[in-house]
C-alpha cells in the first residue's frame, strides 16, 4: 500500500505546474506553505492545516514519509500548493497523501475571498481511469467524489461548519492562449490551449447522506497536473446539512424480506435490477470530454425535450464500463428522428436514448428497443459471468423516463430467432422480426390521432407496453422483461406491473421513502 | 330440410365471424389480439403506389417496383400490403439491384427488401408541406441485405399526380434501434434522403 502511495505521489510530483500563467481572467501560481501563510492570516485555518502537514512527519532515507496510520488518516503536502486567482476568489489546492487503492489520489481545496476569509473547503477523491493515469496530459478522465466523513471533520475544524453538498454539474472548459473558450482545433489564431474543470455544487439528494459515496468535488485543472486545481464556480452549497454519520439507503419496496441493512425491511423479487438502476442515477459525475455519468446523460436528454422541435433527431448515449467497472455514458451519433445505433463494444451494457419532442414520437419503447436490450446482453463480455440484471435500456420521452431490465434472460432469448430472421432469413416464409416489432407498434398507434399526434396518457402507453411484455404473442408468452419509470427528479425508480384483470398499473419504488 | 337449415346457420355464423376479423388498414384502433385479424385495404390506399417508379439524376438512378399482395398471411395475421424491390445506380455504376428477386420463386413474400402497409398522415415526419390535409401517405420497410445490422429503414411515399404525370415523393431514412459494429456505414447503400420518382409505363 505504501508503494502505491508513493507511485501516486511521484506521479503528481513529476507534473510541473506552469508558473504565473495568465489564462483568461485567472492567474495560476504554485506557492509554498510559507507563501500561503503570508497571504492568509486566518490562524484557525493555518493551524488546522499544519496539524496534518507533511513537515510534522519525518522522511525516511528513501524519502518516504513515516506515517502513523492509526493516528493520521491523511497528510497534507505543503511544498507545492496550486493557487488560482480569479476576480472574486483565491483557490488553493493541496496534494494529500492518503491510503489509496488503484489510481486514486486526493486533494484538499480551499477557497478564500480576496479579503482572505475562508469561503469553502473540501477533500476530494479523484478516481481517474487507467488511461488517464498513464497519460495525465489529457483532460482528466474519471470521477471525483467528496470523501469519507472522517476527513470532512477537518472541514468542521477549519470552518466550524459541516459539509453537505453534491456536484450537480461538471464541465471541461477549454481556454486558448488568447483567452477565448476555444477547444483545440477551434479558434484560428490560438496556438495553445488548456482545460479547466468547472464544477457546480448543489444540494444532495434528500435520501443520501453527504459524505457517503455521494458524488462531490471541486475543480481540477491545468493541463494534466494530478494535483487538481480549483478554478470553478461553486454555488449553492449553503443549503445542505448532510449528516456525518452516513447510513446506507434501503433498496426495494417496504415490506417483507430483510436485506440485513439496519432499518431496511424490504421485499423485492429482483433487487439487483433495482440496485443497478439506482446505481446508474447515483454514479458520481464524470470529468471527461468523452464520458458523462448516466444520470447526466438522462438529464441532457431531458433538457432536449424542453424545446419542441419537429426536426429533432433521436439522440442517445451508450452505457459502458471503464476498467474498474464504473458506469459511464458516451454520446452516439444522431441520424434520424426514429433511429439510434449503439456501438456493439464488449464493454457496453446498455443505452439511453431520446424519443424527441417532435410532436410525433411515441413516448414508449418500441419493439426494436426490446431487441436491442437482447443485443446488449449478447455483445457484452467482461471475461466473467455476468448477471443479466446488468443490461439496461432507457428511453427519455415527453411523458417520462423509462427503463427496461431483464428478469428472465432465457425468456428474452426466445427473441433471438426474431433478430436472426430479418427478412425471412431462415426461409420459412415468415418475417418474425417484422411481426414482433409490429405487434407493439400497432397497439401503440391506437393512442395517436389521425394526424399521427400521440394523444395518450402515460398510463395508456405503459399499459400497452406492459401487456406486450407479459404476453407478446397473444398466446400468453412473457418476454422476461420488466418496465421501470424514473421519478421526476431522477432520484428513484418505480417498477411498473399491470394487473391484467383490473387493468391497474402498480408502481413499486426501488427505494423506500 | 333440417340439415340444410343447420348448414345455412353454420355458414352464416362463419361469415359473421370472418367479418368481425376484418380491420381497415388506416384504422388505428386495432384489436387487442392481432392474431388472425385481417388488415384490409378497404379504401384502396395502396393501389396508387403500385407500379414501377424511377428517380433519375444524370447517371444516378433509383428504380423501385411495388406490387400489392391481398390477404397475405404473415404467420400471425392477414394483411393487404405492398412488396417491392429496388435498383440503385450511382454515377453509372450499379450499386445494388434486387429487382430480379421480385420474380424469383425462391424469394418468399416475407423476404422482399420493401414491404409494408402503414398508412400515415401528412404530418408524419418528415411532414409533407404540399399534401392536402387528409392525404394518406405510406410508410414501408426498406432493407439493404448487405447491411442487415441496420434492420429496417423507412421509405415514406407520397403520391402526386402532377398534370397527368404520376410521381412518388420518397423519403428514405433510418428508423430502428440497434447495435452496430465499428466503422460500418450507418445508412443503406441507397443514400438516405429525398427522391422524386416518376411512374414508368
Amino acid at each position: 500500500m505504501i508503494l502505491l502511495l508513493v507511485l501516486n505521489f511521484n506521479c503528481q510530483k513529476d507534473d510541473s505546474v506552469q508558473q504565473n500563467e495568465l489564462s483568461g481572467h485567472k492567474t495560476i501560481n504554485t506557492i509554498t506553505f510559507e507563501d500561503f501563510k503570508k497571504i492568509n492570516s486566518n490562524t484557525n485555518l493555518i493551524n488546522g492545516i499544519e496539524r496534518h502537514a507533511d513537515f510534522n512527519f519525518a522522511k525516511s532515507e528513501s524519502g518516504l514519509l513515516n506515517r502513523n496510520e492509526e493516528e493520521e488518516e491523511f497528510i497534507i503536502l505543503t511544498d507545492e500548493i496550486l493557487m488560482i486567482t480569479d476576480s472574486i476568489y483565491n483557490h488553493y489546492t493541496f496534494k494529500v497523501l492518503m491510503q489509496s487503492e488503484s489510481y486514486d489520489f486526493y486533494n484538499l481545496t480551499l477557497k478564500t475571498d480576496l479579503q482572505h476569509n475562508t469561503v469553502d473547503t473540501k477533500f476530494l477523491k479523484y478516481k481517474p481511469t487507467e488511461a488517464w493515469f498513464h497519460n495525465p496530459s489529457q483532460p482528466y478522465d474519471g470521477t471525483v467524489e467528496l470523501i469519507d466523513n472522517n476527513i470532512l471533520n477537518l472541514d468542521q475544524l477549519l470552518l466550524g461548519r459541516s459539509s453537505g453538498v453534491c456536484v450537480v454539474s461538471l464541465e471541461v472548459v477549454w481556454t486558448c492562449n488568447l483567452g477565448n473558450n476555444h477547444a483545440p482545433g477551434e479558434g484560428t489564431s490560438c496556438t495553445s490551449w488548456e482545460w479547466d474543470l468547472e464544477i457546480t455544487y448543489g444540494s444532495c439528494p434528500e435520501t443520501i447522506d453527504a459524505g457517503d459515496s455521494t458524488p462531490g468535488g471541486t475543480t481540477a485543472n491545468d493541463g494534466g497536473d494530478n494535483t487538481g486545481g480549483n478554478t470553478g464556480n461553486p454555488s449553492g452549497d449553503s443549503n445542505s446539512t448532510g449528516s456525518t454519520k452516513p447510513t446506507k439507503p434501503c433498496i426495494g419496496p417496504t415490506t417483507g424480506f430483510s436485506d440485513g441493512i439496519s432499518g431496511c425491511n424490504t421485499t423485492f423479487s429482483d433487487p439487483n435490477n433495482c440496485e443497478q438502476l439506482m446505481n446508474l442515477i447515483e454514479t458520481p459525475e464524470i470529468i471527461s470530454p468523452t464520458f458523462v455519468s448516466p444520470k447526466r446523460a438522462i438529464i441532457n436528454l431531458k433538457t432536449a425535450l424542453n424545446t419542441f422541435n419537429p426536426s429533432a433527431l433521436e439522440q442517445g448515449f451508450a452505457l459502458s464500463h471503464d476498467t474498474s467497472l464504473n458506469s459511464r455514458a458516451s454520446s452516439v451519433p444522431s441520424i434520424a428522428p426514429n433511429f439510434i445505433l449503439y456501438p456493439d463494444h464488449a464493454n457496453i451494457f446498455g443505452g439511453i436514448h431520446l424519443h424527441p419532442n417532435n410532436g410525433r414520437a411515441v413516448p414508449m419503447f418500441s419493439g426494436g428497443d426490446i431487441l436491442t436490450l437482447l443485443q446488449f446482453s449478447n455483445n457484452y463480455n467482461n471475461n466473467a459471468e455476468t448477471s443479466p440484471t446488468l443490461f439496461t435500456h432507457i428511453v427519455v420521452t415527453t411523458q417520462g423516463v423509462y427503463a427496461i431490465k431483464i428478469n428472465n434472460l432465457e425468456a428474452l432469448q426466445q427473441l433471438q430467432p426474431f433478430l436472426d430472421d430479418f427478412r425471412d432469413a431462415n426461409g420459412d416464409g415468415v418475417n418474425e422480426y417484422k411481426i414482433f416489432t409490429e405487434r407493439l407498434d400497432k397497439p401503440l398507434r391506437r393512442f395517436a390521432d389521425n394526424f399521427d399526434t400521440p394523444n395518450g396518457t402515460p398510463s395508456d402507453y405503459e399499459r400497452v407496453f406492459l401487456r406486450f411484455i407479459n404476453n407478446f404473442d397473444g398466446n400468453g408468452t412473457s418476454l422476461g422483461v420488466d418496465l421501470y419509470r424514473a421519478n421526476e427528479d431522477l432520484t428513484n425508480w418505480d417498477k411498473l406491473t399491470l394487473n391484467e384483470s383490473t387493468n391497474i398499473i402498480t408502481p413499486a419504488p426501488c427505494r423506500q421513502n | 330440410m333440417k340439415n340444410i337449415i343447420i348448414l345455412l346457420l353454420i355458414i352464416n355464423l362463419y361469415n359473421c365471424k370472418a367479418q368481425s376479423l376484418i380491420h381497415p388498414l388506416a384504422d388505428r384502433n386495432v384489436p387487442e389480439n392481432l392474431n388472425n385479424v385481417y388488415f384490409k385495404d378497404v379504401d384502396n390506399d395502396l393501389n396508387q403506389f403500385v407500379g414501377t417508379w424511377m428517380f433519375q439524376d444524370g447517371n444516378t438512378s433509383l428504380t423501385i417496383v411495388l406490387e400489392k399482395l391481398t390477404q397475405f398471411f404473415n404467420g400471425s395475421w392477414y394483411e393487404d400490403m405492398l412488396i417491392g424491390e429496388y435498383k440503385y445506380v450511382e454515377n453509372g455504376i450499379e450499386i445494388v439491384n434486387y429487382l430480379p428477386r421480385l420474380n424469383d420463386s425462391n424469394v418468399s413474400n416475407a423476404a422482399h427488401t420493401i414491404d409494408g402497409s402503414k398508412i400515415v398522415s401528412k404530418y408524419y415526419l418528415p411532414e409533407c408541406d404540399f399534401c392536402t390535409l387528409n392525404q394518406r401517405r405510406l410508410s414501408l420497410n426498406f432493407a439493404d441485405l448487405e447491411r442487415k445490422y441496420l434492420f429496417d429503414s423507412e421509405l415514406i411515399l407520397t403520391y402526386v399526380n402532377d398534370n397527368g404525370i404520376e410521381k412518388l415523393y420518397v423519403v428514405l431514412q433510418g428508423k430502428t434501434t440497434s447495435t452496430v459494429p465499428d466503422n460500418v456505414p450507418l445508412e443503406t447503400r441507397v443514400p438516405y434522403g429525398e427522391y422524386i420518382l416518376i411512374k414508368q409505363d
